[in-house]
């Protein structure tokens, strides 16, 4: 029968994740990297990793290392490697910062550190998928939310190995050939493996069975999830084409990525169609802050897509490429992201505190453990600093880009303090303030004994 | 088969305390094998027990005030381990909890203070919107038997919870 306690590095994982959003949006704020340096400056490329590894990936990690035992209905086995592939990562994701500080020899370092760097990160996130891939791998047919989380796992891999011969380039060990050819088209396919389909396809896949969990609202059956999975499939299929033809020959793949681009459409338009089913078809009259606050992530999706398409297809990448990726990791998964951890943070520090109490004495509700009333006004203030960022790079402004991502910052700031409260019982009524806190990060000292 | 016979008079007569050889003779039937208990006495207290071991009785007067006490093995132990993890041979379920309208984790705190409430053996049917992964743990860490599955629809999880022996 399958089993799923808490996960005991969970925790830990968010909150390295949201130390690392917090430095890289002060990092913006201050004017550190794009739109006041290049795009493929090192302070862009740091704050751009911060966002992408630091933030998004351990955010996804930590939440699937928790959850996914619930998505297959199986255990997940070596958790206890969890903090091995959490030391790797950050360990990896500090050289590579340090190698990308390097490339401008800023503080007497080095960009040798890239390759190193890179190579740290592939076996963290190699750790990390070998554990993830156990609930994963055996003889029954998966869910269908298990199998989106079984070909993002895939992409991360590739994302990373890539990311790997990346900072080989950058580092110069790679030959000139090789090097021009992964210079002219490798970032785009790097940032399509990461973004689109490791993070994007996990989130969408964990969205399935999680809306329809805290909304009440049946599964999506039928055709179109299938469709959208397989739509996801086939871009990732034109994109690992497109690097193919690039590793081999250097010839750049327009054809491919216009394939690939068409793809992740299609299955974004499907997606949010039935996300708006999902919310419609729901039982639950009143929607919860994190459901609530979702919305405008599951709206910055295909916003934020169309941009990347039109940008791809008019030739305006330069400018309108930069808004999309903003509006798709801040906007779409860093949303969602802050959204979900309002209510598994809660849940997490419910199941720890009151699972052993629960039918022996009154318990609260998961709700009285936060102030959703204190938290939406800063959810609000995320999305308009998304918004007045996502617009500020388009118009080219970049004090307004600052102010934008400085007000996400404060609500940043603001939604770790409501967590804080959360893990310290801060907010439940009187009555139950008494019980002994539980950590606030790190895991229990003892399991329970289980008899 | 023979019946295993059992006198436990002289016991009885000299002040002893019969229980424990009763409950030896119980351990050492074989299975469908009856027990012929005589007492001096007719064991009311030992009926109760015996019938939640599964046995019915038939306690027949003998002269100067004894008794001869037939027990014959009907159903299962329902306390038994054997029975504890051999969800063919639980007890109809004496309780009902519907789950499929609640968000999570309210099904959780349904079925664990329904389970509080149970006496070892009883069994509780719970139907759920999703496998309660989170419940597992929690139920086997208060020594409780469950069983579920899916629906043909896939739409349904039926849990049967089956008390265990309280702490």
């Amino acid at each position: 029968m399958p089993m799923a306690s808490i996960s005991r590095w969970t925790l830990a994982y968010f909150l390295v994740a949201l130390s690392c959003l917090t430095l890289a949006l002060g990092s913006m704020a201050m004017g550190f990297g794009f739109p006041g340096e290049g795009l493929l400056a090192s302070s862009t490329l740091i704050v751009v990793h911060l966002v992408a590894i630091g933030w998004l990936s351990l955010l996804m990690l930590g939440a699937l290392l928790q959850f996914l035992p619930v998505l297959t209905g199986r255990a997940l086995r070596g958790a206890s490697l969890a903090p091995v592939a959490l030391g790797l990562l950050v360990c990896g994701l500090c050289m590579l910062l340090a190698g990308f500080a390097g490339i401008e020899g800023w503080w007497g370092l080095s960009a040798a550190l890239l390759p190193w760097g890179g190579a740290l990160l592939l076996a963290g996130f190699g750790l990390a998928v070998a554990m993830l891939a156990t609930p994963l791998i055996g003889g029954k047919a998966l869910p269908l939310p298990a199998r989106f989380v079984a070909l993002a796992l895939f992409c991360l891999l590739g994302a990373a190995s890539l990311g790997v011969l990346l900072a080989g380039m950058l580092a110069g060990l790679l030959g000139d050939d090789l090097a021009a050819a992964l210079a002219e088209r490798g970032v785009a396919l790097h940032a399509g493996f990461g973004l689109g389909g490791w993070l994007s396809l996990a989130a969408m896949g964990v969205s399935y069975r999680l809306l329809s969990m805290f909304l009440l609202a049946p599964e999506r059956r039928g055709w179109r999830p299938q469709l959208v999975l397989w739509s996801g499939a086939a871009g990732l299929t034109a994109l690992l084409a497109a690097l193919g033809l690039v590793l081999a020959g250097g010839e750049a793949a327009p054809a491919m990525l216009a394939a690939a681009g068409l793809a992740a459409g299609l299955a974004v338009a499907l997606y949010i169609g039935d996300v708006a089913g999902l919310y419609r078809s729901r039982k639950r009259a009143v929607l919860e802050l994190h459901m609530g606050a979702a919305l405008p992530a599951f709206a910055a999706l295909p916003l934020g897509l169309g941009l990347l398409l039109w940008a791809g297809f008019s030739g305006e990448t330069e400018l309108v490429a930069p808004v999309a990726v903003y509006i798709l990791a801040l906007g779409w998964l860093g949303g969602l992201g802050l959204a979900m951890l309002y209510k598994i943070v809660a849940f997490l520090t419910w199941l720890e505190c009151f699972a052993p109490l629960m039918g022996r004495r009154p318990t609260p509700r998961v709700q009285d453990l936060v102030r959703e009333d204190h938290a939406m006004v800063w959810f609000w203030l995320y999305f308009a600093g998304v918004a007045v960022a996502g617009a500020a790079l388009w118009a080219q402004m970049p004090l307004v880009f600052r102010s934008g991502a400085g007000l996400q910052m404060l609500a940043v700031l603001a939604l770790i303090q409501q967590f804080y409260r959360a893990r310290r019982l801060a907010d439940l009524p009187a009555e139950w303030r008494d019980l002994p806190r539980p950590r606030l990060f790190l895991p229990a000292p003892i399991e329970r004994k289980m008899t | 088969m023979t019946d295993l016979e059992l006198d436990v008079r002289p016991l009885l007569r000299n002040g002893g305390e019969p229980f424990g050889a009763i409950m030896a003779a119980v351990g050492s039937l074989a299975p469908g094998q009856r027990l012929k208990l005589f007492a001096t006495f007719r064991p009311e207290p030992l009926l109760a027990v015996m019938a939640s071991k599964g046995f019915s009785h038939e306690a027949t007067p003998l002269d100067g005030g004894e008794w001869q006490v037939i027990f014959t093995p009907e159903g299962e132990d329902i306390t038994s381990p054997a029975v504890a993890s051999d969800p063919e041979k639980w007890p109809d379920p004496s309780y009902y909890i519907d789950c499929t309208e609640m968000d999570p984790p309210e099904p959780m705190v349904r079925i664990l203070a329904q389970l509080e409430a149970m006496a070892e053996g009883e069994v509780a049917f719970a139907l759920l919107g999703r496998e309660p992964v989170f419940l597992f743990p929690e139920l086997q860490a208060r020594g409780a038997g469950w069983v579920g599955d899916f629906d043909a629809t896939g739409e349904n999880y039926r849990l049967m919870v089956r008390a265990g022996r309280k702490p």
